[in-house]
């Protein structure tokens, strides 16, 4: 059930990696298409076409960390699920899903510049506040990691123990 | 590695197969095989007193540790 709803979130974040992908191109390749969409920023339209751009950006480059931490997650629910999740594998999945958060992270904070700066420039709201949340989990998951390192040894041991 | 599992030997002078002695000890086969072939990281000592009681010896009966002779 987990499983099937992890699939189904990597699946919409591809999807929303094609739309990312295709606004980026219409972005470019039509500038006629969309200059009447970014009319209303007037003086700023310039500047918020080449925001959309870096936005755009940012977008695709967290579609590949999601994947990453979903892959992984995935992955470590069907090692559970088999009764011997104290594997180094794990540990070191823990350990990708923390850095790929990290990114995540960064590339949300890029983001929050540059919505600040839009804000800035044009007086409208841009929809970002920081958070400490995604800090913590980058935390806990990189001590996760570490646990479930020592809990594969612990396991071995014990398998090898008469 | 320096300590050696001479359970074989034990196992031939009480003219007993490990099948028997897994039997006797209750433990798996496959784990008292473990324990023979020193493949055994630790033993626990309730399997220690139970391969004693079984095949009546001591611990140093059947664990003997060998100093390594090129050690440097």
């Amino acid at each position: 059930m987990v499983r099937i709803l992890l699939i189904g979130m990597n699946l919409l974040n591809w999807a929303l990696a094609a739309g990312f992908g295709a606004l980026l191109v219409l972005l470019f390749a039509a500038p006629a298409t969309v200059a009447p969409t970014f009319a209303k920023f007037g003086s700023h339209a310039a500047m918020m076409v080449r925001a959309g751009a870096a936005t755009l950006g940012i977008g695709l480059v967290s579609v590949v960390a999601a994947h990453m931490i979903l892959t992984r997650l995935t992955a470590m629910v069907d090692s559970v699920a088999t009764g011997r999740p104290f594997t180094l594998a794990n540990a070191d999945r823990l350990r990708t899903m923390a850095w790929a958060l990290l990114a995540f992270q960064l590339l949300d904070l890029a983001y929050g510049v540059l919505a600040i700066r839009m804000s800035a420039a044009t007086g409208r709201y841009f929809g970002w506040s920081p958070g400490i949340g995604g800090w913590l989990a980058v935390v806990l998951l990189l001590v996760l990691a570490r646990v479930f390192r020592q809990g594969a040894a612990m396991q071995d041991e014990v398998e090898a123990t008469v | 590695m320096p300590l050696r599992v001479t359970l074989d030997e034990m196992l031939y002078q009480r003219r007993m197969t490990l099948t028997e002695l897994a039997d006797a000890v209750g433990i798996t086969l496959a784990n008292l095989s473990i324990l023979k072939t020193g493949k055994a990281k630790a033993v626990r000592f309730s399997t220690l007193e139970a391969i004693c009681a079984a095949l009546d010896c001591q611990p140093g009966d059947i664990l003997i540790y060998e100093r390594e002779e090129s050690a440097e």
